[in-house]
This record gives structure tokens, C-alpha cells and sequence, in this order.
């Protein structure tokens, strides 16, 4: 582990050197602009190609017969809201009786809305958009209806899904949970845990290579950091509750830990104060001595902000987001690397990272649901059904499941790259329990109050596994 | 038929027949009827039900696991919670120093205005607008104004040759930030009803001091603040019901963050609620209501008593 770190930074000096005496700071600028400008050109080029294409699939199909109005929920924002709203016009073609009403509120509000909207079996809509780590709570409830007998009678449609969707992500949507499970709903939105960093702030301080361990990403957060040039080498989501709980999560998997003993009966005893949780707190509150001002009270907008104004520069366990590669959001569009997030140095280390995203899945209440199982599907189709689909959602800033669209758009959407490598060793964001939020939210509140001076570690780490302790207890997890 | 009496028709003419009267209850029932059906419904009925809930484990994401547990959640709020205690305390900073600032500034503003000068009206016009913003927008404002990299009040601060302060994303400066806001937000209000109780005090009085040269402190402590304290006891009473409920404002600026900095009994309530734990996020409510109502109750009946005095003393002087 020291030789790695050892060997990285004499690396990163060396080659730091070697780039002083060859480039002066006005020429790496003017090649850095210059590299930029032509990867927008390309990027327009590419744009302009894929606009052009038009082609129906195997899978495409039109029925003038099915009428009714697809009501559904989504978030609001780039990544949630324009997508679904692309793919209407070709839902249209389609479908020409059937109404499209798409409704967005804010994702940070949302999880208890959908869960009061179930609670409440609103008619209200036919469709909703919903997080795996919310499904079995959803599920218990019966607020879900099951696609099997939709896919049932559109069998290439659901081979071209499950082929190219990756099983850590169309599970999640199953209940129970695993390989076994009914499908319950379909996911265009696949998102994990990623590893942002500028191309051009690395090439400046002579960074060779992607930081690999905890370790070099704490190095490469010291070297990036210069407060007195407004330059701060970290930034993650680290507000009060669950957003916070899920940065701890990310270390203690990443070195081998876990949440829980085993997930099964006899097993569900926390696992937070522990050799690993202490040394993943370690790890994240050294992260933090670079942090951005706004680490603590950030949600995904608040980092991305600071991010795309480049006063933050380096974020290692960013959840996956489309803005930082889109030039109107941000000029440092075409310098954002991203790859898979960390693993911990120890031998049980791994790159594993955890698993975001959404489903859409279809009211059990709600009515026209043949067209909201429609507008599902349509809204999961990849070239199969038509190419312009996939297009169109990922021209409109969407970040699909599919690894066939990921590879597609890949060169317009240079992030995707750091999806598909990080799917294959993806695991779920939280553990997938009725109870996920609950947890997830007493666990972010105590890493806050360390890392904001409240309370010592230690007592957080008792407390966290006390916390979870007495909400299984209350669920019933013990016998 | 025998004549009546003169005593008996003034009698039937004050007592309504009892057909009538019953015409008359049945017409006040149906009147006030849909609003107690309101009142249960949105009120009464939330309430009992909340303090059900109270007693019981209840999660909102698994509603199978729901058991009555006696005290249980009161107890852990009160002996095993970090943050309850906090959130009170921090309640009660918030709304002494918010309510004290905006009365000393509405007060002194309220004094500026009272005057004949020309441009009074235009600059009552513009201390009203605040007060019209909706919290929601003045919060994302402010949190942009404060943004501690790129926020316009550093670049103004450090223009002028003052460091830069981390404002509302550093445990020690975040509630000050919130303060700001809200402080910004409410005064007018408060000058604009203090402004209405100067312009109340008679003409005559004021005419009188002014012959009698009572002028600068003691023309302040000795006619104006007795004349409209009434009208301060309201703007009090007002503004620390208001500031004691504060949401919106610290929600979109903090959300209680960072940590526990700014997490004041509104905004905890909700991240309970959030968390998914009802049981416990009612338990919390019925305390905080509690505690709220004894401070405020003790408040009022202390503002209540100097109001009461200072009418005794006022026929004794006169």
C-alpha cells in the first residue's frame, strides 16, 4: 500500500517536473483550448449523426386502438424531467389516442410523496417513477403492478431489456429483490457511485493516473487543494441524513465491509463499529479536511454547482450525473474524467460501486394503466424498438440502464464510460429492506455530527449500530 | 280572547316562542356545522390521531410493523436523543434574537418614518416589499448571496478589505446567516405596526411634550413606548408565534445543516418525518407544543401583568 502511494507521487512529481520544463502555463492553456474547441466540434458532429438516424426496430409496433391518458410522476431536472418528455413525439407515433400528462416535483421531496401517494392508493396516476430502495417498501404495500404478463407477450422486447440492462440493476426492481424475483418495473435511469476529476488540473500537477485506493484520492485531494486560489480538492454530498450515511457506506463496502452480518434470518446486526467502519470514517474525514465549503449542506445540485464553476475540482464518490460533461452547464464540460470509484488498499479492498438510479413502475390503483404499461416500455426501448428513442433521451440529458446506449453515446457523453465500467461491480445503495431510508437517514446524521465537531467518532459509530439495532428489533428481524 | 297585559306583551316580544327558538338553534346548528366538520376533520381528528401515534412505533415505509410501546418514544427523545434538547435550545436562540433585533430595528425605523419628511412615503413602499416575497424565494436568494466562493456579500466584504466568512455552511456562522434572512424579511413588518402606533398618538400629546421640552430618550421612554405598547405586545406576541414556526426560510437555506447548526424544532420534525419514523416525529411534536406553550404562556402572562400595571399607573399620573 505505501510502495502504491509511494510510487504514484514520485510518479506525479516527476512527471510535474518534466511538464514544467517543457510546457510553459500560457502553452498547456492554449492546448487545453485548443483540445476543447475540436472536442466540441466533434461532439456537434456526432449530434448532428445520430439526429439524423431513423430507423424502427424489430420491436417496433403502432396501435391506434389503445386510448386513455398516461399520468405520470417524475423528478424534476435535467436528468429526470426532459427525458421522458423527449421520447413523447415517438410514443405519439405510436400510440395517437393515447394522452401523455408528465408531472415533476423535486427528487429531494419525493420519496415520501411516493410513499404518501401508496400510503393513500391514489388513483391520481398510472405510472411513477421510484428509487430500487424504495420497491420492497413499495411492495408491501401492493402499490405495484407486475410487468411479467406484459413482457410475457412481448418476448423479443424483453430479451433485448434483460440482455442489455445489467442484473445488479433490473433486480433492484424485482420482488423479492434478487435474480428470482417478478418485475415490477423498468429502468431507463441507471446510476452509481463515480469518480469525477478534471483532466486538465491533473495534466497541470503532473497526475499520471486515476487514483486507484483511498489513499492516492486523499494525495490527489491535498495536491488539488489551494483554498487562497478559491481551488478546493473535495467536494461530495455530504448533507445531514441519508445523502451523508451513503458516503460511509461507500468506503466501509469499498474495503470490504458491509451493513449488515448477512442479510437473512439469524443475521441483520449492524456492522458500522467495527476495525472497517472505523477506518472508512478515517479515510472520509481526512477527504474532508479539503472539502468545499458547501460539502455539508450538499445534495447532487449544490456539488454539481461547484463543480461546473471550478471551485471545487476532485470528487471521488459523486453519485453519476449528466451536467458536468454538458458544455451549457459547465466550460470544463470537455476536461471532466470520470472512472469507477476507489477501493480500499487492505487485501478484502475492492472497486464496488454502490448503485443508484430509478424505475418506472405502474399504479396498482391507477386507471389506463394498459397505456402507462405502454409508455413504460416505450420509454425503456432501446434500437430494438427504434433507434431515435435512445437518441432522443440521451440528446435530452438522460442517463439511460441500457449498456448498449451507454456505449452508443459514450464519445457525447464522455461519463458514460465511468457507468459501464462501474455497473459489472455495482452493489445496491443501501440494503434493499422496507426500512432502507430509516437507516440509511439515522446513520447520515451521525457521520454529519463528526465531521461538524458534535460528537467524537467513536459514539457515532455505537450509535449508528445501536440505531439500526432497535429499528430491526421494531421490524421484527429478530424473531 | 282577553287583552294582554301591557307586562305580558313586552314579555312575549323579548322571549322568542319556543317553535321559533327552535327554528332559530336549528338554523345557528346548520351554520356552524360545516366548519366543526372541518375542524374535526382537519384538526381535531389529526390530533388524536397524531397522539395516538405518539405511543406507537410507526413507519411510514413499512406500515406492517405498527405496535403500541407505551412512553418509549417520549423517553427516547427526552434521555437518549442528542438533538432534542438541542433543537429547543436552538429554537429559543432563534426567536429571542430574531424577535429582540427586529423589534429594536423595527422601533428605530418606525421612528425614522414618523416624520414629515418627503421621500416617508416612497420609502414605506419600499420596506414593504420583503415582507411580499414569498420565503421560499427570498431563501434561495439569500443562500446564493451567501454562497461562500462566488456569493455577492463575500465579494462585497472582501472589497472592502474584510475577510471572507463561511456563512451559511459553517456550524458557526449558519444560524447568524438564517438570522440575517429572516431578520431582513420581517422588520418592515414590525416598523410598518409600530409606525401605525406612532401615528396613533394624539396630536395633542405629542404637542404637550413637545411644550414641556421632553425631548430625545426620555420623550421615547416616557410617551411613546407607554402609548403604544399595546400595540409592541401584539407585534411581540406576532413575531415570536411567527419566528417559533419558522420552516420554509431555513429549509431552503440550510435544511437544518451544516450538522445540527440550524436544525430548529420545525425543520427537525420534518426530518424525522422524512426518515420515515412517525411515531417518534409525533412524539416530538406533542413535546415541543408542549414546551413552546409553557414559554410562551409564561411570556404572555408577563407582558400581560406590565400591561396591566403600567394601566393602573397611567389614571395615577393623569
Amino acid at each position: 500500500m505505501g510502495t502504491d502511494k509511494e510510487t504514484l507521487c514520485k510518479q506525479s512529481m516527476a512527471q510535474a517536473r518534466t511538464l514544467k520544463g517543457e510546457l510553459s502555463r500560457r502553452r498547456m492553456l492554449q492546448v487545453s483550448a485548443a483540445t476543447a474547441a475540436t472536442a466540441a466540434v466533434m461532439r456537434d458532429v456526432k449530434w448532428a449523426r445520430a439526429a439524423s438516424e431513423e430507423t424502427h426496430g424489430p420491436g417496433w409496433y403502432t396501435d391506434d386502438k389503445l386510448t386513455g391518458k398516461v399520468v405520470t410522476y417524475t423528478f424534476s431536472g435535467q436528468r429526470w424531467g426532459l427525458p421522458p418528455k423527449a421520447v413523447v413525439p415517438t410514443f405519439k407515433e405510436r400510440f395517437p389516442n393515447v394522452e401523455v400528462e408528465i408531472i415533476e416535483e423535486p427528487v429531494g421531496e419525493a420519496y415520501t410523496k411516493i410513499q404518501m401517494r401508496a400510503a393513500s392508493k391514489s388513483d391520481t396516476f398510472n405510472t411513477a417513477i421510484a428509487d430500487s430502495n424504495q420497491w420492497t417498501a413499495l411492495g408491501n404495500i401492493g402499490a405495484m403492478e407486475s410487468f411479467e404478463p406484459v413482457l410475457a407477450k412481448d418476448p423479443g422486447w424483453a430479451e433485448d431489456y434483460f440482455n442489455d440492462v445489467p442484473p445488479i440493476i433490473t433486480n433492484g426492481y424485482r420482488l423479492p429483490q434478487n435474480a428470482t424475483g417478478k418485475t415490477y418495473g423498468l429502468s431507463c435511469d441507471g446510476n452509481c457511485k463515480l469518480h469525477f476529476y478534471r483532466k486538465d488540473l491533473f495534466q497541470e500537477a503532473g497526475i499520471t493516473k486515476v487514483p486507484e485506493t483511498w489513499e492516492e484520492a486523499i494525495d490527489v485531494a491535498k495536491m488539488l487543494h489551494r483554498p487562497e486560489k478559491d481551488q478546493y480538492g473535495f467536494v461530495t454530498t455530504a448533507r445531514r441524513g441519508l445523502f451523508a450515511g451513503l458516503e460511509l457506506y461507500q468506503i466501509i463496502m469499498s474495503l470490504g465491509g458491509s451493513w449488515f452480518d448477512k442479510m437473512e434470518e439469524g443475521g441483520w446486526h449492524p456492522q458500522f463499529n467495527t476495525d472497517t467502519g472505523h477506518k472508512a470514517f478515517e479515510i472520509l474525514l481526512k477527504l474532508m479536511e479539503y472539502r468545499h465549503p458547501v460539502t455539508l449542506n450538499a445534495a447532487d445540485d449544490e456539488v454539481n454547482a461547484v463543480l461546473a464553476n471550478g471551485t471545487a475540482v476532485y470528487a471521488p464518490l459523486e453519485w453519476g450525473t449528466s451536467v458536468l460533461n454538458n458544455p451549457e452547464f459547465t466550460k470544463f464540460a470537455e476536461v471532466f474524467g470520470t472512472d469507477i470509484v476507489p477501493k480500499g488498499s487492505n487485501p478484502e479492498g475492492k472497486h464496488i460501486p454502490l448503485m443508484g438510479g430509478f424505475a418506472y413502475y405502474v399504479n396498482v390503483w391507477g386507471k389506463d394503466k394498459e397505456a402507462g404499461f405502454e409508455f413504460v416500455k416505450h420509454l425503456n426501448s432501446g434500437d430494438y424498438t427504434d433507434s431515435r428513442i435512445g437518441r432522443d433521451y440521451v440528446m435530452n440529458t438522460g442517463q439511460p440502464a441500457r449498456v448498449s446506449l451507454l456505449a452508443k453515446y459514450e464519445d457525447i457523453r464522455p461519463y458514460f464510460y465511468g457507468l459501464q465500467k462501474s455497473f459489472p461491480l455495482g452493489t445496491p445503495g443501501f440494503p434493499w429492506i422496507p426500512e432502507a431510508f430509516t437507516v440509511a437517514d439515522l446513520v447520515g446524521n451521525e457521520v454529519v455530527a463528526v465531521i461538524a465537531g458534535e460528537k467524537g467518532m467513536d459514539e457515532a459509530l455505537k450509535a449508528m449500530d445501536d440505531g439500526n439495532t432497535q429499528i430491526m428489533t421494531d421490524s421484527g428481524y429478530y424473531g | 280572547m282577553a287583552e294582554l297585559s301591557a307586562a305580558q306583551r313586552a314579555a312575549s316580544v323579548a322571549t322568542p316562542r319556543p317553535r321559533a327558538r327552535l327554528r332559530e338553534n336549528q338554523v345557528a346548528w346548520l351554520l356552524i356545522t360545516p366548519t366543526i366538520i372541518i375542524l374535526v376533520a382537519l384538526s381535531v381528528y389529526p390530533l388524536i390521531w397524531s397522539g395516538a401515534m405518539a405511543f406507537r412505533v410507526e413507519n411510514l415505509f413499512n406500515p406492517k410493523i405498527g405496535k403500541w410501546v407505551g412512553f418509549r418514544n417520549f423517553d427516547f427523545l427526552l434521555f437518549n436523543d442528542d438533538t432534542f434538547w438541542k433543537t429547543i435550545w436552538l429554537t429559543f436562540v432563534w426567536c429571542a434574537v430574531v424577535v429582540s433585533v427586529q423589534l429594536v430595528l423595527g422601533f428605530l425605523l418606525a421612528l425614522l418614518m414618523d416624520t414629515t419628511m418627503r421621500a416617508v412615503g416612497v420609502l414605506r413602499t419600499l420596506l414593504v416589499i420583503p415582507v411580499f416575497i414569498s420565503p421560499v424565494a427570498m431563501g434561495l436568494t439569500w443562500r446564493f448571496m451567501f454562497e461562500p466562493v462566488s456569493g455577492v456579500i463575500n465579494y462585497l466584504i472582501t472589497s472592502v478589505g474584510f475577510d471572507r466568512g463561511a456563512w451559511h455552511t459553517a456550524t458557526d456562522t449558519a444560524l447568524v446567516a438564517v438570522m440575517i434572512a429572516e431578520i431582513w424579511q420581517w422588520t418592515p413588518f414590525v416598523t410598518l405596526i409600530m409606525l401605525a402606533g406612532m401615528q396613533g398618538i394624539s396630536p395633542e400629546v405629542i404637542e404637550a411634550a413637545r411644550l414641556d421640552r421632553v425631548r430625545g430618550w426620555t420623550y421615547l421612554q416616557r410617551i411613546v413606548i407607554p402609548l403604544i405598547w399595546p400595540v409592541i405586545t401584539v407585534v411581540i406576541l406576532l413575531r415570536v408565534v411567527d419566528s417559533m414556526r419558522i420552516f420554509d426560510l431555513i429549509y431552503v437555506i440550510t435544511r437544518g445543516g451544516p450538522g445540527t447548526a440550524t436544525l430548529l424544532a420545525s425543520v427537525n420534525t420534518y426530518s424525522i418525518f422524512q426518515s420515515g419514523r412517525l411515531g417518534v416525529m409525533a412524539a416530538y411534536g406533542f413535546l415541543i407544543v408542549i414546551l413552546i406553550n409553557i414559554v410562551v404562556f409564561a411570556f404572555l402572562r408577563v407582558l400581560y401583568r406590565q400591561e396591566k400595571a403600567s394601566r393602573r399607573r397611567a389614571p395615577a399620573r393623569a
